[in-house]
């Protein structure tokens, strides 16, 4: 699984910039499809956020502390090993904007 | 639009495709009456489907069983609106029309649901106009749109004939679209000889085939300049009561120069091509016709020389009748009226009989001429014939 952090907020793009941006992303991930590795996941939105915590599920706002910490989104592919996802990462648009893919397994229970 | 969703959502889900540009358009009907019409409709249009596609996608896309090499891109927001956005853009369509007309003319499919099926999702017919083209109940439009839909989805996806099939199916596409025109040009079964609409479909049709690298073939060329020249003179083959004007009779200055121009045009690359197809030598049969001058300074030498070669590749009692016809022209009616008498296989044609009647008329044997029209008159259900037969019973005094 791939976890996005940090990037830039498109929603506060213009509507050219978005179109531009989501086709980079279609893309990258059409690669994944093409090479049947794609699984699914949906991008998150940065605006209004909830979370609970605790035993009380005491509720605060989010989004939450520094940009580059937000998680914008997730994507699961289909790989061997961590190393093979770890490659298909790196093709993903977010780098042009700074942000960060944390590449993780999902487990096995 | 039909067949760029078609695509979209893949063959089975031809019906949403449908449904979507129905909801389209009525949205324009609501909105355009209080907002005006947007300054691109055709964008403004396009954008709506778009949207519907995409919101009908996100709500549905689990149940809808999508074609392999896009499910998952339609089923993420990541990749939905771009992928949506990249297979509904313009180039695309042209393409996703030309696959949808192969797949609508699938010799599978009996050739009146081809018919339908292609005026339905690539002209944008309602059933009732489709009824009406061809004078059956709605009902059977029906019944035939949905047979055909049922053999459609069983083709699975929309896609090109492989090289190997491209000329056995090209033909199933040019035959179908030709069948489109003559319905347009020769109504068999309306109250108006032509039909303007059916010939502008076809002639856009033909013409989208000409724009594509795969199918810009020699036939294709030639199939448009035949249509082209016959339609540079469909304005003069009526008169203002909706009757016939014979060939004889029409008035050519007011043939389209600029239709024949074009016409001539395709026949040029028609000929560049490398396959010579029946559609060739009656594309030239029609380009002598309207070079001629008049009537009687056409070349019917040429001409017959023409049938000639289209007897060649196609040995039909129709093309014998023609040469016929062009015979009594060049060598007077006493030779026609014998090359006629050669010609078996037309005996239920109007047309047959009507030459008949106008030969023996011509040979001074008016009886007999009578009774040919008489007898022509009894096989066709044509308004406009019919009247154009009773004229010349009438002239037999």
């Amino acid at each position: 699984m791939f976890l996005f952090r940090g990037g830039s907020d498109m929603q506060q793009a213009s509507p050219s910039d978005q179109q531009a941006n989501m086709m980079k992303w279609k893309v990258w991930i059409d690669d994944i499809a093409a090479k049947g590795k794609l699984h699914g996941g949906e991008p998150l939105s940065y605006g209004a956020g909830k979370v609970l915590s605790g035993r009380t599920m005491k509720m605060t706002d989010g989004p939450f502390a520094e940009g580059k910490e937000i998680v914008g989104g997730y994507l699961i592919v289909d790989a061997k090993d961590i190393n093979e996802a770890a490659e298909l990462g790196k093709g993903c648009p977010i780098f042009e904007n700074d942000g960060s893919v944390e590449v993780r397994v999902v487990m096995e229970m | 639009m039909v067949a760029a969703l078609t695509r979209l959502f893949g063959a089975k889900h031809v019906e949403l495709a449908e449904d979507i540009v129905q909801e389209t358009l009525l949205k324009a009907m609501h909105e355009w009456p209080y907002h005006g019409v947007p300054d691109v409709p055709a964008a403004w249009l396009h954008r709506v489907a778009r949207n519907l596609a995409i919101d009908r996608l996100r709500r549905e896309s689990r149940g809808l069983e999508l074609l392999k090499e896009n499910a998952a891109l339609l089923r993420s927001e990541w990749t939905l609106s771009s992928t949506v956005n990249e297979m509904l853009n313009a180039p695309s369509i042209a393409d996703d029309q030309l696959r949808m007309m192969f797949a609508c003319c699938h010799p599978s499919l009996p050739r009146e649901q081809q018919v339908a099926l292609a005026l339905k999702t690539l002209c944008g017919f309602g059933v009732p106009e489709i009824a009406r083209a061809f004078v059956v109940s709605e009902e059977t439009i029906n019944k035939r749109l949905y047979r055909a839909r049922e053999a459609f989805r069983a083709l699975g996806s929309i896609e090109f004939p492989p090289p190997s099939e491209l000329a056995p199916r090209l033909e199933h596409v040019l035959a179908t679209i030709y069948l489109l025109f003559n319905e347009g040009y020769n109504s068999t079964s309306h109250q108006h000889l032509i039909r303007e609409d059916l010939i502008e479909e076809a002639l856009r049709l033909c013409d989208l085939l000409t724009r594509n690298a795969t199918t810009d073939r020699g036939e294709v060329h030639a199939l448009l300049a035949l249509m082209l020249y016959h339609a540079a003179r469909s304005a003069t083959r009526i008169d203002a009561d909706g009757s016939i004007v014979l060939l004889r009779e029409q008035d050519r200055s007011k043939w389209d120069g600029e239709l024949i121009a074009l016409a001539d045009h395709h026949l040029d690359r028609a000929v560049a091509g490398q396959a010579m197809s029946m559609y060739h030598v009656e594309a030239a049969i029609a380009a002598v016709h309207a070079h001629a001058a008049t009537f009687a300074s056409t070349d019917w030498r040429a001409i017959i020389g023409l049938y000639d070669q289209l007897l060649r590749l196609n040995p039909s009692p129709v093309i014998q009748f023609n040469r016929a016809i062009a015979v009594a022209q060049a060598d007077g009616s006493a030779a026609g009226a014998f090359a006629l008498e050669a010609v078996k296989g037309m005996e239920g044609s109007h047309l047959y009989h009507a030459a008949r009647g106008d030969l023996l008329r011509d040979q001074g044997r008016v009886d007999e001429a009578r009774a040919a029209y008489t007898l022509a008159a009894t096989l066709t259900r044509s308004p406009a014939q019919n009247e154009l037969l009773r004229r010349k019973q009438d002239a037999c005094g």
